[in-house]
């Protein structure tokens, strides 16, 4: 209950700023780099020679280089992050395609009652993966789609497809109505009223949800390590694979977590405002 | 094409088409996530192991359920550490992550930064979590062995690698749990806490009495989303070392029987339906106070 006090604290030190207030913004910086020092830690391992990232006790100072990135590049990872490129934006465009048109039925009246389905699709992302993981793989087998990338997108497509169709309905909410009214005056038809008026008003939302649904695919492990091989393997299994091979050459496998997550770093920062949204659907995967 | 008459009555052929819209997911739903769920749950009641034909498979009833839980070692040792998982996960980062959310949402200066630096390791995959705090534990060149000139092996010592593995796990969670909160503390009104300033009431007061029960729904939640994930922390402790030598949670169980070398599928199933159990109550509760959030 820490917390809770403390907090207690902090709103008092809002309006009498002086002393206590300059320590406690002192402790929060000290404790916010301690959180991010393992990362800048990987960082700046990633930057030095494999001799220098080995050291113990650890070289702060080392010179800095390249070399760990060349090197990772040259083990040949193009085609996992190409694999990655694709599952992931492929599945997103599909989620947006199937939840943009799911969310607005939803959110009109006449389907109101159907919010006993919007209950059941989102149930759906809670369930464990694991769960369904041995019937998915037996039928992937059966149909001859394993080792196929079109199979990690499908999956990737449904995995995301609540999260997406959640968040996209509470921006539907805020579309006002004397705008559907005017449109039907207008005498537009449903798909018309769709393209033209709803989805600009929506724009922000299907950008934070599309985003969001990157990330996750992007960052999904254990079904692209039980459903692909050595053909259609994705950025993170191929990443996996390379901790356990190069594993003692530090500044190298550092060089290649940074490049696998970059993307995923980059539509972070993108959507960090409209991530908590999403978060709240307790979904980060 | 049929002219859309309103969002009160609607076309039949529009009425068809927004039938449609709601359709082809929800199918696509069922088919390729609750289907294979239940087909878990009726091979756990089996003996088949993978590589027979499926029609030779026995039923066996609940016996997969009664080995494991009497004749399967990891078993309990992978309840307990899921349990503790769930502790640990919800007592540390809870607070943390409730402080830093009150301390953003007071706009401290930079704050922008600050956020970010509790948010970075939210989008980082867990498989990554696991990596980048190996550089911190391990025995020979990690950072803290190498600062502290201590010998031990933090991921491998089975006395230490839980403990390990749940600082890395926090340290992602934090950021998280500060997200929700962060999100619930906009929904506090302002002109409650102004008032509250006028009428002399000192600041604990006010964070308990008007800020606090904003928060309570959120505190659901946030128990709620620990359970989940404690249950799916899965990837973190399979890069460590695929769930193996004090790591043991159930979600390893199950990827161990059923795609590792046993190929136990029916007892595999078993585990799995176990916690499909487990979670579908959290489910179900988590789910009923979204909703009725959002009808509000």
């Amino acid at each position: 209950m820490s917390g809770k006090t403390l907090s207690t604290g902090q709103v008092e030190n809002v309006h009498k700023q002086p002393r206590s207030g300059v320590i406690l913004s002192i402790t929060a910086w000290v404790v916010g780099l301690m959180f991010v020092s393992p990362v800048l830690w990987m960082i700046l391992t990633s930057f030095h020679s494999e001799p220098d990232a080995a050291t113990n006790p650890p070289s702060f100072g080392a010179p800095l280089t390249l070399e760990g990135y060349r090197s990772f590049f040259e083990s040949g990872p193009w085609p996992s992050l190409i694999n990655s490129v694709m599952a992931s934006v492929v599945s997103t465009l599909l989620v947006l395609v199937l939840a943009f048109p799911a969310a607005y039925a939803l959110s009109i009246r006449p389907v109101r009652k159907w919010s006993d389905v919007l209950f059941f699709l989102l149930s759906t992302k809670f369930l464990p993966i694991v769960a369904g993981l041995l019937p998915i793989y037996l039928f992937a087998k059966k149909v001859g789609m394993l080792d196929n990338i079109w199979l990690l997108i499908v999956f990737y497509t449904v995995m995301n497809l609540p999260i997406a169709i959640w968040m996209l309905r509470s921006f539907l909410a805020e579309v006002p109505s004397e705008m559907l009214e005017a449109a039907e005056v207008d005498g537009a038809g449903l798909i018309l009223t769709l393209r033209k008026v709803v989805a600009p008003v929506v724009m922000p939302g299907l950008a934070s949800a599309a985003l969001i649904c990157f990330i996750f695919s992007w960052n999904e492990l254990l079904f692209a390590r039980v459903l692909t091989g050595t053909v259609s393997q994705t950025a993170p299994v191929y990443l996996t694979g390379f901790v356990t091979s190069q594993g003692l050459f530090l500044a190298k496998v550092c060089a290649a977590s940074l490049v696998v997550s970059l993307p995923v770093l980059v539509a972070g920062f993108a959507a960090q405002d409209k991530l908590v949204q999403g978060l709240s659907m307790g979904a980060v995967r | 094409m049929a002219r859309y008459k309103g969002i009160n009555q609607i076309s039949g052929v529009d009425r068809i088409v927004v039938a449609l819209m709601i359709v082809v997911p929800t199918l696509l739903m069922v088919w390729l996530v609750w289907l294979p769920a239940i087909g878990s749950v009726l091979l756990s009641f089996t003996n088949w192991n993978g590589i027979g034909s499926i029609g030779d498979a026995k039923f066996l009833g609940l016996k997969n359920y009664h080995d494991v839980t009497t004749i399967y070692p990891p078993f309990w040792p992978a309840v307990r550490h899921n349990l503790i998982w769930l502790a640990v996960t919800f007592l540390v980062a809870t607070p943390l992550g409730m402080f830093l959310a009150v301390l953003l949402d007071k706009e401290m200066r930079g704050s922008r930064i600050y956020q970010t630096s509790f948010y970075l390791p939210v989008v980082l995959s867990l498989a990554l979590v696991g990596f980048i705090w190996q550089l911190m534990y391990s025995r020979d060149q990690g950072l803290i062995n190498g600062l502290t000139g201590s010998t031990i092996d933090w991921y491998g010592d089975p006395k230490y690698n839980l403990w390990a593995a749940l600082v890395a796990a926090c340290w992602r969670q934090t950021g998280y749990i500060m997200l929700l909160y962060l999100a619930g503390l906009k929904g506090v009104d302002v002109s409650l806490r102004e008032a509250a300033k006028v009428d002399g009431a000192n600041e604990r007061t006010t964070f308990f009495k008007i800020v606090f029960p904003v928060l309570a729904p959120i505190n659901i939640i946030v128990l709620v989303v620990s359970v989940i994930e404690s249950l799916r922390a899965f990837d973190l402790v399979w890069v460590i070392n695929k769930g193996r030598n004090g790591l043991e949670l159930i979600a390893t169980l199950v990827t161990q029987n059923i795609v590792g070398e046993a190929s136990r599928i029916g007892f595999g199933s078993a585990l799995a339906t176990i916690m499909l159990l487990i979670s579908s109550v959290f489910i179900a509760i988590y789910l009923r106070i979204v909703m009725r959030e959002d009808q509000r």
